[in-house]
C-alpha cells in the first residue's frame, strides 16, 4: 500500500509539469481513432513460475473513441495485443524415448474501459477533468513448459478514478495525458494449484467460468495504475495524428501474486466529427 | 527545461516500476535452483502424507548436499535422490543433455517387461482380426463371442468411436476393456467412453486440490460421477484389466467403471498416481513435475501410493507369456462366462 501511494505521488506529479504547456482548442464533439504500435511486456504469475517473461510485439492495437460536451468527456477505449515472452533460452529435454523443447509462451491482453469525466478547472492553455471509470481487462499467460499446458490468467471488472489532462502547444496540437486507477474490482484469478476441478467440469467457455468464480476486491488486495500520454497533431479535413506512449502497472495478489507491467509506442489516425 | 523534467521522472517511475512490481526472480545457482524445487514441493505437491514422506526431513538430509561450488551433476544427483523418496511416477525431472528421470522405481527400473505381451493378444486370441484406430484404440472379438477393446492412452479426442465399437459389440456376451500399460492422459477423454457403460448416475471419486501453502491446506472436494451418455450403452459384463503400468487417467477411467455393478476389474493394482501432474520450471531452466491434488475413491479410499486394487488378483508368469497365454485374459474370459 506504501508503495502504491509513491506511485500515486509520482504519477500526479508527471501530470502536473505537463500542465506548463499551453492548451488550444479541438471545437468538434466527437474523436474516433486507431492506433498500432509496439509494446514491452514483462509478467510474473507466482502460481506458475517465479520467472518474470519479457517480451516485444509489434501488434499493439487501440480503438479510441471520445466525445465532449459543455463540462463533460466521455471515452471509450479498448486495446489488445498478443506477445511472445520468455525468461529463459529454449531448450531441449529427453522425454522417454524422444526429445522434447521447451515451449513457447504467449501473453495476451484486452481491455474495454469506459471514462466519464467533468471538468476541474480549465483556462486557455489547458483542461483538468476529473471522473470515473468502468474497466474490463483481461490478462492471458499460456505456459508451455514441456508435456502440459497451463494458462495464467486475470479476468477483473473494475471501477476507479479517472483524471485526463489536455494542454495546448501551438494552435494545431496538443498533448492529452490521461491516469486511471481502480479502487474495486471483480476479479478473477485460477486456484492455488492450478488445478481448478469445477472448470474441468464445467461447459462453460473459460471466459464464462471465469467470470462467474470472480470475487469482490479492493485497492490493496490489487494495485493497477494506466497512463497514457498521446501527442495530437490536427490535419486538414478534421483528421488527426496520434502519437501515443502507455504505461501499466498492475499487482494482484490473490491466490498468488501476478505483476504485469507494459508500455509502449503507438501511432495512429483519428477523425472528429 | 520543463521537458527534461519530464523525462527525468518518467524514467525514475518506470525504474521504480520493476523493483516494485515483481518479486525477485530465486537465485541462478545450485542453492537457488535446489531452494526453488524444494519450497515449490513444499506449497504445492498435494501427497505427502500418502507417500509416507516428510518434506522437511527431506531438507535437512540433502540441503546440506548442495554448496555454491555444486556441479550441474551433482545438484541433479541431490535432487533425483531427494525426490526418489517420493516413489510417485507423476514426480519428474528434465534436464538438458540428462535422461528423462521418472519418480517412480518401477518406471526406471521395470520389474513386469514381458508380463503383457500385445503381439499375443493380437495373435493368439484375436487371431490378427482387429481395428486399430490412430494407434490408441485396438477393437475385435474374442472366441465365445466376447468383445475386446484395447485402449492405450487418453490423449487427444474424446473416444466417441466408443459408439461405434458397441453398436459392433451389441449382441456380444460381454467385453472386456484392457488398460494394462495405459499411459493416460486427459480423463475427459475417457469418460466418454466409461460414460457408455453406466447404468444410472454414480459417484466415482473426489478430488482435492492445494489451495494454500499451508500442509492442511485444501480445497473442498470436488465429486466426480459417471453417469450414462451416448446413443449405445452396454449394460452387459464387463471386465477391466489393469496392471502396475495403468496410471493416471487410465487410473481414473477404472475408478468410474469399478463404481459399476456389472464391472469387474482384474489384473494386478494399478501404478498409484491418480493426482492430476503440473509441471513448474527452475530458474536454471530444468523442468519438473508434481501431483497437485488429492484422489479419494468413492469407496472413501485413496489409492494414491498402492494404487488402484483389481477384485481379483492375477499375474501373468514370463514362461506363459512366451508360449502365448495370457492368464489374464483368460481369467477376464471366464469371468464373463460364468
Amino acid at each position: 500500500m506504501k508503495q502504491f501511494i509513491i506511485f500515486a505521488f509520482c504519477t500526479m506529479m508527471f501530470l502536473n509539469i505537463c500542465y506548463s504547456i499551453t492548451y488550444n482548442q479541438k471545437q468538434l464533439p466527437n474523436n474516433l481513432g486507431i492506433s498500432f504500435g509496439m509494446q514491452i511486456s514483462s509478467s510474473q504469475d507466482l502460481l506458475y513460475s517465479p520467472m518474470i517473461y519479457d517480451g516485444l510485439s509489434l501488434s499493439a492495437f487501440t480503438f479510441q473513441y471520445s466525445r465532449e460536451t459543455d463540462l463533460v468527456k466521455h471515452l471509450l477505449h479498448f486495446s489488445t495485443d498478443k506477445v511472445q515472452v520468455s525468461a529463459l533460452p529454449k531448450r531441449t529435454f529427453p522425454f522417454f524415448d524422444r526429445v522434447k523443447s521447451s515451449g513457447t509462451t504467449f501473453a495476451s491482453f484486452y481491455n474495454l474501459r469506459y471514462g466519464y469525466t467533468r471538468i476541474l478547472t480549465q483556462n486557455d492553455k489547458a483542461r483538468f477533468f476529473i471522473g470515473g471509470m468502468l474497466d474490463t481487462y483481461a490478462h492471458l499467460i499460456e505456459y508451455n513448459f514441456v508435456e502440459s499446458n497451463d494458462e495464467s490468467y486475470l479476468l477483473s471488472y473494475a471501477a476507479g478514478l479517472l483524471f485526463l489532462s489536455e494542454f495546448s502547444i501551438t494552435k494545431s496540437s496538443f498533448i492529452t495525458a490521461e491516469a486511471s486507477i481502480p479502487l474495486l474490482a471483480l476479479e478473477s484469478r485460477p486456484t492455488y494449484s492450478t488445478i481448478d476441478n469445477r472448470e474441468i467440469q464445467s461447459n462453460d467457455s473459460g471466459f464464462i467460468h471465469a467470470s462467474k468464480r470472480a470475487k469482490l476486491r479492493f485497492i490493496g488486495d490489487f494495485y493497477k495504475l494506466k497512463l497514457f500520454t498521446s501527442y495530437n497533431l490536427l490535419l486538414p479535413g478534421d483528421f488527426q495524428l496520434i502519437l501515443s506512449y502507455r504505461l501499466e502497472v498492475l499487482n494482484s495478489r490473490n491466490p498468488q501474486q501476478i505483476s504485469i507491467l507494459r508500455h509502449g509506442l503507438q501511432a495512429g489516425l483519428a477523425i472528429n466529427f | 527545461m520543463k521537458h527534461l523534467k519530464i523525462i527525468i521522472i518518467s524514467a525514475l517511475f518506470f525504474t521504480a516500476c520493476e523493483s516494485i512490481i515483481f518479486q525477485p526472480e530465486p537465485a541462478d545457482n545450485p542453492r537457488g535452483n535446489f531452494e526453488s524445487l524444494w519450497q515449490t514441493f513444499d506449497t504445492k505437491y498435494a501427497v505427502f502424507e500418502q507417500r509416507h514422506v516428510d518434506w522437511d526431513e527431506m531438507y535437512s538430509i540433502y540441503r546440506p548436499q548442495i554448496n555454491k561450488n555444486s556441479s550441474d551433476n551433482e545438484l541433479h544427483s541431490v535432487i533425483i535422490s531427494m525426490l526418489a523418496h517420493l516413489d510417485d511416477a507423476h514426480v519428474s525431472l528434465m534436464a538438458p543433455g540428462k535422461p528423462y528421470w521418472n519418480g517412480h522405481q518401477e518406471f526406471r527400473q521395470p520389474t513386469g517387461i514381458g508380463l503383457f505381451d500385445f503381439d499375443v493378444v493380437l495373435d493368439k486370441y484375436l487371431n490378427n482380426q482387429f481395428t486399430n484406430y490412430n494407434n490408441q484404440i485396438v477393437y475385435g472379438l474374442l472366441e465365445d463371442n466376447i468383445g475386446y477393446i484395447f485402449v492405450n492412452h487418453f490423449s487427444g479426442e474424446r473416444l466417441t468411436v466408443i459408439d461405434k465399437i458397441l453398436k459392433d459389440f451389441k449382441d456380444t456376451k460381454g467385453i472386456i476393456i484392457d488398460l494394462r500399460g495405459n499411459g493416460g492422459g486427459d480423463f475427459t477423454t475417457g469418460l466418454v467412453l466409461a460414460s457408455r457403460f453406466a447404468d444410472q448416475k454414480r459417484l466415482a471419486f473426489k478430488a482435492s486440490p492445494k489451495n494454500g501453502p499451508g500442509k492442511k491446506d485444501y480445497a473442498d472436494p470436488v465429486n466426480y460421477y459417471i453417469e450414462p451418455a451416448g446413443p449405445n450403452r452396454y449394460l452387459k459384463p464387463v471386465v477391466v484389466l489393469t496392471d502396475r503400468y495403468t496410471i493416471s487417467a487410465g487410473e481414473s477411467i477404472v475408478l468410474f467403471l469399478r463404481v459399476l455393478p456389472h464391472v469387474t476389474v482384474i489384473g494386478e493394482n494399478t501404478t498409484g498416481a491418480l493426482g492430476e501432474r503440473i509441471e513448474k520450471e527452475m530458474p536454471n531452466g530444468w523442468v519438473y513435475s508434481l501431483t497437485g491434488q488429492i484422489i479419494t475413491a468413492a469407496d472413501g479410499n485413496c489409492y494414491e501410493g498402492p494404487g488402484i486394487p483389481p477384485d481379483i488378483h492375477v499375474n501373468n508368469t514370463l514362461f506363459e507369456v512366451k508360449k502365448g497365454i495370457d492368464k489374464v485374459l483368460n481369467t477376464a474370459v471366464n469371468e464373463i462366462l460364468m
